[in-house]
Parts: structure tokens; C-alpha cells; sequence
């Protein structure tokens, strides 16, 4: 196949890898990738972001030790969903729960998010040692008590 | 701010930088069809986590969805074996440094892309056939297509019979 001229080649090698876009683009994008009226994309979206954050970034502790796995609560059919005037002491509890992961280093990130109802949803991204290990874990989570779902998802490192 | 859009933003900028450069190339340096370009990469991205098995970087996957995506919005006017050649523009000989990035916008979109990916990005062709929807042996005439434009873009003397 023919070759470009010396010249050419080192200019083709010199050529910037990396361009800023324009500022505006990044909240454009951020609307775009989170910002959708069906709030289980949104949380889909924000797993995604989060476990790739966690999957890629080099202090990922996942990394170290045990496996990285994402807990997407949704409330399901059978949820209860909290009296009237509640759902400040529902999130706290839930966020008790979080901290308690927190303090034992099983907590990666912790992704709050704000449903139109008046249901808690969000997720949580663990370390767990394996499977058994993660849906024990999961099993743990007020959202079991209150009749929710929970999906857990082991990410392939 | 949430956990997962501070998550996000992270990745956001860490990645974009080389997307955003990418998405110039293969566009020909349209900025707006290139933004347009990394925004879907970014939705696709983020809707298709599980696809990602951490074989490959995560750059060199986020690239290969940026170039789907592309080839997707191409997809009516992709031309990868007819494209009719167009005479690029010859800039003076004397301007010491010559207008590459112009010369490699001017390409013809297929043959751009391979070029883009090849000589720029170090695709080899097996890859690019994959990421394309084509077969290697186009790959290669693309490349070589494109080589033979961008010579005689940048060196018209030698061009000359």
C-alpha cells in the first residue's frame, strides 16, 4: 500500500489527540444522558455513569479488592410507599443504611436521586466479595422491608 | 447535584476531550455535527454499559461507539466503494506549515473515516472493517484512496506528471 511522505507522517503524528469543545456542550450532554422524563432511564443512565466511574477510575477500590456490583431499587407493584408527610424519614432511613455500608467499606457511591412520587428509588454502587456475597448485602436495604425491588447488577472488570 | 451526575461529569471530562477530536476528524472539523456527535456517543455510552467488559480501555470503546454512531447517522449517504472523488483544494507549497487537519476534512467521508482511524487513530484494518460495516479489502482501498488525495493535496509538485 502506498506510504505518505515522511513529512506527512510526522505531522499526522504531532496532530492534537485532544480538542475542548465548546463549554456549553457538557451540561448539554449531562440534560441529554440524565435528564429524561422516565426516571428509571435516569437511573439506568446515572448506574451506568457511576459504575463506569468506579469500573475506570485508578483509585477504584474494586480494583483491589472483591467486585463491584450496582444496586437499582425500584419500588415494584407491591411497594409501601410512606404515609403522607414521611418521605424525609423513609430517605433518612435508607441513608442510615448507606452510612452503615459506608463505615464497614462496602460503599462505593451512593446515588440519591429525586423521584416525582412519593416512592424512594436510587442506587447504590457496593463492593461485595461475590454474588452470595452482594445479595446478602442487598438483602440488608430498608427498600426489602417496604416491599420494593432490587436489582443487583455484578459488573465485569 | 446527585451521586450519579457527579459521576457522570467526571467521566464527562476526563473522556470528551479525545472524543470531541475525534468527532472533528471524522466530520470534516464541523463542530456542530461533531458535538452533536459526542452527545449521542455519550447517551449510547451510558444505555449500553453492560456491553462493556473492560477488554478494552474505556477510551478505545467509547471511540468505537462514537464511530457507530457516525456511521449510523451517515448511514443514507455512506458511500464507502462509489464515492465520487473530489479535487482538494492545494494549499501553497511555501506555507511551511500546511493545513493537514484542512487536507484530511477535505477527504471524501469514507475514505476520511478510514483514513481518520488508521493513520491518526492506529486502527488496524480488521478493527476499522468491524467498527464500519465493511469488509477489510474496503478498508484498505480507502486507505489508499485517501493517501493518494491527501499526497497530492500537500505535495502538488510530486503530484505533478
Amino acid at each position: 500500500m502506498s506510504e505518505l511522505p515522511d513529512d506527512i507522517q510526522r505531522a499526522l503524528a504531532e496532530l492534537p489527540r485532544e480538542r475542548e469543545p465548546d463549554p456549553a456542550l457538557e451540561d448539554r450532554v449531562v440534560r441529554a444522558v440524565l435528564g429524561r422524563r422516565r426516571r428509571w432511564m435516569w437511573v439506568g443512565a446515572a448506574a451506568a455513569a457511576a459504575a463506569l466511574l468506579v469500573m475506570t477510575h485508578p483509585w477504584s477500590p474494586a480494583r483491589a479488592t472483591g467486585q463491584t456490583y450496582v444496586l437499582l431499587l425500584s419500588p415494584g407493584s407491591a411497594y409501601l410507599t410512606p404515609p403522607q408527610g414521611h418521605l424525609e424519614e423513609r430517605r433518612a432511613e435508607y441513608a442510615r443504611w448507606a452510612d452503615s455500608l459506608a463505615r464497614i467499606g462496602k460503599l462505593d457511591v451512593e446515588g440519591h436521586l429525586e423521584p416525582p412520587g412519593n416512592v424512594v428509588d436510587g442506587l447504590f454502587i457496593i463492593r461485595a466479595a461475590n454474588d452470595s456475597d452482594a445479595a446478602r448485602i442487598a438483602a440488608t436495604c430498608p427498600h426489602i422491608k417496604y416491599r420494593g425491588h432490587i436489582e443487583v447488577r455484578r459488573f465485569i472488570e | 447535584m446527585t451521586g450519579g451526575e457527579d459521576a457522570f461529569r467526571t467521566l464527562y471530562r476526563a473522556h470528551t476531550p479525545a472524543l470531541y477530536a475525534m468527532a472533528l476528524r471524522l466530520t470534516g472539523s464541523d463542530q456542530n455535527e461533531a458535538e452533536d456527535l459526542v452527545q449521542e456517543t455519550w447517551v449510547r455510552a451510558t444505555r449500553k454499559m453492560s456491553a462493556f467488559r473492560g477488554e478494552s480501555a474505556l477510551r478505545t470503546w467509547l471511540c468505537g461507539v462514537l464511530v457507530n454512531v457516525r456511521r449510523e447517522r451517515l448511514r443514507s449517504a455512506w458511500r464507502m466503494v462509489d464515492a465520487v472523488d473530489i479535487e482538494l483544494a492545494s494549499p501553497p507549497r511555501d506555507d511551511a506549515a500546511f493545513d493537514l487537519e484542512r487536507a484530511i476534512a477535505a477527504l471524501p467521508d469514507g475514505a476520511r473515516d478510514v483514513f481518520v482511524l488508521h493513520d491518526v487513530y492506529g486502527y488496524v484494518h480488521r478493527e476499522i472493517a468491524e467498527m464500519l460495516g465493511v469488509v477489510e479489502g474496503t478498508s484498505k482501498s480507502q486507505l489508499a484512496r485517501a493517501r493518494t488525495l491527501l499526497r497530492k493535496a500537500l505535495s502538488p509538485d510530486e503530484a505533478r506528471p
